[in-house]
């Protein structure tokens, strides 16, 4: 176990280093100048002179690599031209917003899922054709279009969900313990605050969750069609167990393993649709940032946050590693 | 038709089979041969007329005494803030998306198979650093990866197609090496080598032919997804670019009009929803074929014998 720790943190690192580094030359054979960004329009040559001297724009881009990993180790990532916060102050204000999103769409994702692909598999016929339609469908709605004909249908047509940002305009929001809205309020006790954040994360929610159901429900019912003719499956049929008791007791548990992987190997999916459905909501978190980054050419804010997606990416593929050795005692984790 | 199949002119007895393969196959698997081979179809058409479809206006073609006018007989789908015909731009973007996929999803494929065959075949040193690479590419966020490079050398399609490229060659990596590790210690594999066979002939005799029908299916199935991602990029702006009618940009243009005028975002997000549902489908007969394990209690047959 410790070695398999030891291990996956120096892949961290490697990670860390190769898209660091991927990205920095990236940006910065870019023509643009980032310094002529900070100091405004107006601002004379000396002015971005003087502020390309003070961010080490003059000089070898190794050098400015060196520099750039060095205050990373410090954990400085720079400050962003368009907020004109250090980038970190701003990472941590927008992360748990997505968080928030992401474990709602994540959860209500792998529910449906799961009971799709088990249902799917375990009846077969009509319903499997349903199930696979509907999973097939789900994977193929482009997240960004959802996202605008739901907006279209609950605010414009029905007037039932709110369709912009994570509270009613004038509330204020809970005093921040985990930066989550709904849990902070619920945590505060202050239920028609938990309401109203709640109700403003349902849409963005389900536009995200949408691909993830389709891709759950394809896996479970693939690793549940390959455990279903098993012998202890059988055993357990002819103890005369319930169906459903066999579905979800024995078989889904072995079957669940290959979706775990897979799981984590698509979050990073779910990280790039916050990107697009942040951006149609106005959900104030990092896919908003990225894009704001992205359009104004904000080179420190694009590179903390794709540190932040690699490194939270491959954090999420160990512990879907632990999970594994957890649900299947042969794993050896090495 | 007995008649026929019986002749003995083996092109007419090849066609008849393929008429008799299609109406076995199952209702959905038809569905998805029907989508994909119409997608494929106005694609060619379009590349002949040279970007537009005959007797309908050109994509490009403004009518401004006729902005965001509503579904009508003389425009099906309606038009957009230039007057332009939506049925007209949604076909031309069919071409577009079909044509920038198709080049991803090759050269993902490629790149990633040579990779996953060398990393599997040679093992040791050069099987862990490669994969040690496939594993850093994995962790990429695609959408910033994109981003980057479209900063860097334009917004266009270009920048969207090396972007998606760099993202998809890593997944073929891994399942080549996969597919490498377990059939080099296949029997057919083991009794070639015993007979002196050369590496270079066990590689490209006895492993790639079999590597590659696990790999076209999974190129079929990423088809929908990369379809998706590439229209995400275009609607982020740094995909295809005004006034190419590309099915995400239309769709970015189409926000400052919702509301009112809801038909400019349906029909194009209709239409890429229903190409990659029809090569999704595609991708997965392709898979029930070839793993006839996975096609469930449905009952569809894959190709005989091993």
């Amino acid at each position: 176990m410790l070695r398999f720790l030891l291990r996956r943190l120096a892949f961290v690192l490697l990670v860390l280093f190769g898209i660091t580094l991927i990205t920095f030359v990236l940006e910065r054979v870019v023509p643009g100048d980032p310094a002529r960004l900070l100091a405004g329009t107006r601002a004379s040559q000396q002015v971005v002179n003087q502020v390309s001297k003070s961010l080490g724009l003059n000089r070898p881009l190794l050098v400015q690599y060196g520099l750039y990993m060095s205050d990373l180790a410090h954990g400085n990532l720079g400050i962003s031209i368009v907020t004109r916060n250090p980038v970190t102050h701003d990472l941590v204000q927008y992360f748990p917003a997505t968080l928030e999103l992401i474990i709602y769409a994540m959860f209500f994702g792998i529910v449906i899922g799961v009971l799709i692909g088990v249902v799917s598999a375990s009846r077969g016929g009509k319903t499997d054709v349903v199930g696979e339609t509907i999973a097939t469908t789900s994977l193929s709605i482009p997240v960004f279009w959802l996202a605008i004909l739901l907006q279209f249908l609950f605010y414009s047509r029905l007037h039932l969900l709110p369709v912009s940002g994570r509270l009613n305009p004038g509330v204020s929001p809970p005093h921040t313990i985990t930066g989550m809205y709904t849990i902070d309020a619920l945590l505060e006790g202050n239920i028609p605050l938990f309401l109203d954040a709640l109700a403003h994360i349902v849409l963005p929610a389900v536009s995200l969750m949408v691909p993830e159901v389709g891709l759950v429900a394809k896996t479970v019912r693939a690793s549940m069609l390959e455990v279903l003719g098993r012998d202890y499956v059988r055993a357990a049929q002819a103890k005369g167990l319930t169906r459903w008791r066999v579905y979800f007791r024995h078989a889904l548990r072995n079957a669940l393993l290959p979706a775990v992987t897979v799981m984590g190997l698509e979050f990073g999916l779910l990280i790039s649709g916050t990107v697009l459905v942040e951006t149609i909501y106005s959900w104030p978190g990092l896919g908003s940032y990225t894009d704001q980054a992205i359009a104004s050419s904000d080179y420190d804010a694009i590179m903390g946050v794709t540190i932040v997606v690699a490194v939270a990416y491959v954090v999420v593929n160990m512990l879907v590693d632990v999970l594994y050795a957890y649900l299947d005692p042969r794993v050896r984790l090495t | 038709m007995a008649a026929v199949t019986v002749a003995p002119g083996g092109s007419v007895r090849r066609r008849v089979s393929v008429v008799r393969e299609f109406a076995g196959i199952s209702v959905r698997n038809r569905l998805a041969v029907l989508i994909a081979g119409l997608s494929v179809l106005v694609t060619l058409t379009d590349a002949v007329a040279g970007g537009r479809f005959p007797f309908l206006p050109s994509p490009l073609a403004q009518n401004l005494v006729a902005t965001l006018a509503p579904p009508s007989l003389s425009h099906p789908m309606g038009t957009d803030e230039y007057g332009r015909d939506i049925l007209s731009r949604v076909l031309a973007g069919t071409m577009i998306s079909v044509e920038v996929t198709l080049v991803v999803v090759i050269l993902g494929a490629t790149l990633g198979m040579l990779i996953g065959v060398v990393a599997g075949f040679f093992g040791g040193t050069t099987d862990e650093v490669l994969m040690r690479v496939t594993d850093m590419f994995l962790a990429f966020p695609f959408l910033i990866l994109a981003a980057a490079i479209a900063t860097a050398i334009g917004r266009n399609l270009t920048a969207t197609i090396i972007a998606l490229t760099v993202v998809e060659w890593p997944w073929y990596a891994r399942l080549a090496r996969g597919q490498v590790l377990s059939l080099r210690e296949h029997e057919f594999v083991l009794a070639a080598r015993s007979l002196g066979a050369s590496r270079r002939r066990l590689m490209f005799r006895g492993i790639l032919p079999n590597v590659m029908p696990v790999l076209i299916t999974q190129a079929t199935l990423d088809i929908g997804y990369v379809m998706l991602s590439m229209a995400g990029l275009s609607f982020l702006g740094i995909g295809a670019q005004p006034p190419a009618p590309e099915w995400g940009s239309m769709i970015l243009d189409a926000l400052t009009y919702q509301p009112q005028a809801w038909w400019y975002a349906l029909f194009p997000g209709l239409a890429l929803t229903i190409t990659a549902f029809g090569f999704n489908l595609l991708g997965d007969g392709l898979r029930d074929w070839f793993d006839p394990t996975l096609a469930g209690l449905r009952g569809d047959t894959g190709p005989a014998g091993p």
